[in-house]
């Protein structure tokens, strides 16, 4: 069963989206804060994140902090309230988008189908040993 | 060309202006010339006749005084005709008055000498007899004390006529010397012609040139009007280019630039603002919609629908709260006419707000305490707004503090000011936040704390009503030990 964190600071969007994908057949997990997600990510195998960025907002770099950290053991979606192309030029190396107006059967797609790519390489591994 | 343009108005204001000066100019020139001409004359004619008159008073001097030597004199002066015994002694006398009579070309005048009696005595060759009995006529009704000058036409000619008495040996004479005034009237007819002739022209061509330094002047006016018809509400990136402009221009277009910078700023504002309120907005719609998408495929399920409709519920609460604010802030910026303001004691309006915290406080067992001072403090105060204020400070304090948290509100003057503070022990504020906290739409992080999401409006509305009333919103606040708002209110 994969796995999957949802960072997000709305505690409506956290609760919809962890009773839909629960439903789909995932392990999900929530946190409403980077810096908890960042612990969480350490302690627990995380196979993709559902990430929603503020753009207008500093906090994000905090997560691109700690993201070379982590970088390909797991996959990302930014997930927000702006438009695709905006998420683009904030997070320019994330597996996918997502506007949050876009129902959540488009979701769901985009979670299966990210998870189904293959990884082109293995460094995502190499990154787990050196982290335990 | 267009009537109605400043170019035209300009130019026809300029070319009146310098028409008036150029006839008013040229009158007086040509009248003085005509004053000086004349006066000119008479001083030569004055001459000649006194230098007449003293070389006959010399010939006779010579010749001695009868009626032959008068003659001998008048004829030979008048036409160098004639001889009269020991003229030889005369020879030096003649010579000086050919070379006089050269110089002052008196060939050309007409000249008569008379006796007292008006009888001619003499007369130069070329006077034309026909005028000879007007003249004597004429030279009767003179008072012939002090040179006399006039002017006679006869011939369809002009004359100047100067009659001059004078007594050799007790016996008066008169010189009557007649010139004429051909030259000087063809002078003034020669000047009166290029006046005539130049003015207009002078007029035409500085019509034209004024209208090229109007056009000139105007310039960059055209420039701003070419820049502002360039310039819409999707491109505001237009400017006037500046250079080489006069002062006043360059005052005008810098101002026109300015207005337009403004315009870009409050456009950018706006759209920055749409874009802020469409993405808070979008949040609850999002979740509405989830919600809905996952009611409707759960069929039969009344718990689930009941979930939705309740989370759709509150959603749409919250999307109406953020509309009301943003609503409320516009007319605290835009529509200030619709706030009245009243003198308010502020203690009593407190306590007031003191009673309904107790009651708000009351379901997290959060203490409300209030502290005031003896004295009566008023403050020119719209109350509706300020209560607003109020609230969302202390709501704020009730959502960010733990149960059982105390809040404490106190009132201390200073200087010309209130100071109101709200003092909560709840989360804090991280010290990187605090200078955000007044910005619209401005969420902190809430981290693991169960706090429900506010629309990141309240401070920011609470701020503008503190500004409206020429106060302001102060914070302190220690990250984990609790935050203190103070509103600085002035006395009134």
């Amino acid at each position: 069963m994969k796995s999957i964190l949802i960072v997000d600071d709305e505690i409506g969007i956290r609760n919809l989206y962890c009773k839909i994908l629960v439903e789909n057949g995932f392990n999900v997990e929530v946190s409403d804060d980077i810096y908890e997600a960042c612990k969480k990510l350490k302690n627990s195998n995380v196979d993709l994140i559902l990430w929603n960025i503020e753009i207008p907002r500093e906090v994000r770099s905090n997560l691109l902090d700690c993201l070379p950290e982590f970088e390909r053991r797991f996959r990302l979606i930014v997930i927000s309230v702006y438009s695709i192309e905006e998420q683009r030029l904030a997070v320019p190396n994330a597996d996918d988008y997502f506007d949050k107006a876009n129902g959540t059967g488009t979701l769901i797609s985009k979670i299966k189908s990210v998870l189904r790519k293959k990884r082109l390489s293995n460094s995502g591994m190499l990154m787990k040993k050196r982290l335990t | 060309m267009k009537f109605n343009t400043f170019k035209f108005k300009i130019s026809v204001l300029y070319t009146v202006i310098l028409g008036i000066i150029l006839i008013v100019y040229s009158v007086i020139l040509y009248f003085s010339l005509q004053f000086t001409l004349y006066e000119e004359l008479d001083r030569e004619l004055l001459t000649k006749s006194n230098e007449m008159k003293n070389v006959m008073s010399s010939y006779l001097d010579v010749l001695g005084f009868s009626q032959q030597t008068l003659d001998y004199t008048v004829n030979r002066l008048l036409s160098q005709k004639g001889s009269y015994p020991g003229q030889e002694k005369l020879i030096d006398l003649e010579n000086q008055w050919i070379q006089k009579v050269d110089k002052y070309d008196i060939r050309e005048d007409y000249i008569i000498l008379l006796n007292s009696n008006s009888e001619l005595v003499a007369k130069s060759p070329n006077f034309p007899k026909e005028l000879l009995p007007a003249f004597i006529k004429k030279s009767k009704k003179l008072a012939v004390i002090d040179p006399v000058f006039g002017d006679i036409n006869f011939d369809s000619k002009s004359y100047r006529l100067l009659t001059l008495s004078f007594t050799y040996q007790n016996n008066q004479y008169i010189i009557q010397i007649l010139t004429s005034l051909k030259p000087i009237i063809h002078l003034l007819k020669t000047r009166l012609f290029h006046i005539v002739i130049s003015i207009p022209l002078i007029l035409i061509f500085s019509f034209f040139l004024g209208g090229v330094f109007v056009m000139r002047t105007l310039r960059p006016v055209y420039e701003i009007a070419d820049t502002a018809s360039k310039i819409t509400h999707e491109d505001l990136n237009a400017r006037v280019k500046i250079e080489n402009y006069d002062e006043e221009m360059k005052y005008l277009a810098n101002t026109f630039n300015q207005m337009i910078s403004r315009l870009e700023n409050s456009f950018k504002h706006i759209a920055e603002f749409s874009s802020q309120v469409s993405h808070e907005l979008k949040t609850p719609l999002a979740i509405i919609k989830g919600e809905s998408e996952y009611a409707l495929k759960s069929k039969n399920n009344p718990r689930e629908y009941r979930k939705a409709l309740r989370i759709n519920f509150l959603e749409s609460n919250r999307m109406l709260k953020t509309i009301e604010d943003l609503l409320l802030l516009t007319r605290l910026n835009y529509r200030q006419q619709n706030i009245s303001f009243e003198k308010t004691d502020i203690k009593e309006f407190m306590q007031e707000i003191y009673e309904q915290s107790r009651i708000l406080a009351l379901k997290k067992k959060i203490f409300v305490k209030m502290n005031l001072p003896k004295t009566s403090y008023f403050v020119e105060a719209d109350k509706l707004h300020l209560r607003r204020l109020f609230f969302n400070i202390i709501n704020n304090a009730i959502k960010f503090t733990p149960k059982k948290g105390d809040i404490s509100i106190e009132l201390v003057q200073e200087k010309k000011n209130l100071l109101i503070s709200i003092a909560d022990t709840g989360v804090g504020i991280m010290q990187e936040d605090i200078p955000r906290i007044f910005e619209r739409f401005f969420h902190v992080n809430r981290t693991g704390q169960n706090i429900e999401p506010g629309n990141g409006l309240g401070l920011h509305i609470a701020k503008s009503i503190a500004v409206m009333h020429n106060g302001d919103i102060r914070v302190k606040s220690t990250f984990g030990e609790g935050t203190v708002f103070t509103v600085v209110l002035p006395i009134k």
